[in-house]
């Protein structure tokens, strides 16, 4: 067997964790550039030049992510110095403002509060794909928590009792909580 | 079935309650007018429901920029993996 025969699974591994890794990331990353208000493609540079840091740096390891706070806050200090690059670039078009952002190794509170909805987005698809939490349930917490639907109207759209629309968005609530705990909890163990 | 006191009530809304018990109560919850609108006032989350009003607000305004990351990731793949 060659060496590229041998290297082959190795790297259908490695692309695997790394794919599994990018499609987690990839919109928390455009998210925080385009809140800092970079243009889609720039954006996409900003994504690019994150994820070639993260293959760089942990490729030989295959795992890219540790889920330590370690990790986070050097992933938000990758994209948050990505971002300031390209701002940078941006800056030299008279008509673009430049701020300096942060460069500390602590997380501001808009990079926090984007990972806790980014935490909250990946409880979002957990909960879809657990035993006891039935399309309904999820539905009827959106339609009456999040859209501000009156709960009688949601009971009768999704023929359920108004009682079990409450019960629907406590539980979720309750379980998004334990999810965004256990999270927390992970990354401070690593 | 009588209508649980206020700690039972609270350990539910939190997850608090033994599976056998948590079952029992919801039980109740769903048939019981007075106990559903005690708990739902009591269940709080205004914060988490805000994040995920902010997390779809995003999806929607950034949807251009989202919709090309599947590409952006092929491309990336093929060119990081390719060198190795």
């Amino acid at each position: 067997m060659s060496l590229s025969e041998q290297a082959s699974p190795l790297r259908a591994r490695g692309q695997g964790a790394w794919r599994a890794f990018y499609n987690r990331y990839a919109p928390m990353i455009i998210g925080m550039a385009k809140r800092r208000g970079l243009s889609d493609g720039r954006a996409h540079v900003v994504l690019q030049e994150t994820m070639t840091a993260v293959f760089r740096k942990y490729c030989d390891a295959q795992q890219f992510d540790d889920g330590s706070e370690e990790f986070r806050k050097w992933l938000m200090g990758i994209v948050r110095n990505k971002i300031a690059d390209r701002r940078k670039s941006v800056a030299r078009a008279p008509l673009e403002l430049t701020i300096d952002l942060p460069r500390t190794d602590d997380l501001s509170e808009d990079e926090e509060r984007t990972w806790r909805v980014y935490v909250l987005g990946e409880g979002l698809d957990q909960l879809a794909t657990e035993p006891g939490f039935e399309p309904t349930t999820l539905q009827a917490f959106h339609l009456y928590a999040v859209q501000d639907m009156e709960a009688r109207e949601v009971a009768k759209l999704l023929g359920m009792t108004r009682n079990a629309v409450f019960v629907a968005k406590c539980k979720v609530i309750r379980r998004l909580r334990e999810i965004v705990a256990e999270r927390r909890e992970r990354e401070g163990e690593r | 079935m009588s209508c649980p006191d206020q700690t039972t009530i609270d350990d539910w809304v939190c997850g608090d309650l033994s599976p056998e018990q948590d079952a029992n109560e919801e039980t109740h919850f769903l048939s019981c007018g007075r106990c559903a609108k005690r708990f739902d006032r009591l269940t709080g989350g205004e914060e988490i429901i805000a994040d995920i009003r902010e997390l779809e607000r995003e999806r929607d305004e950034y949807a251009s920029a989202l919709s090309r990351i599947s590409e952006t990731g092929q491309t990336l793949s093929e060119t990081l993996f390719g060198a190795i």
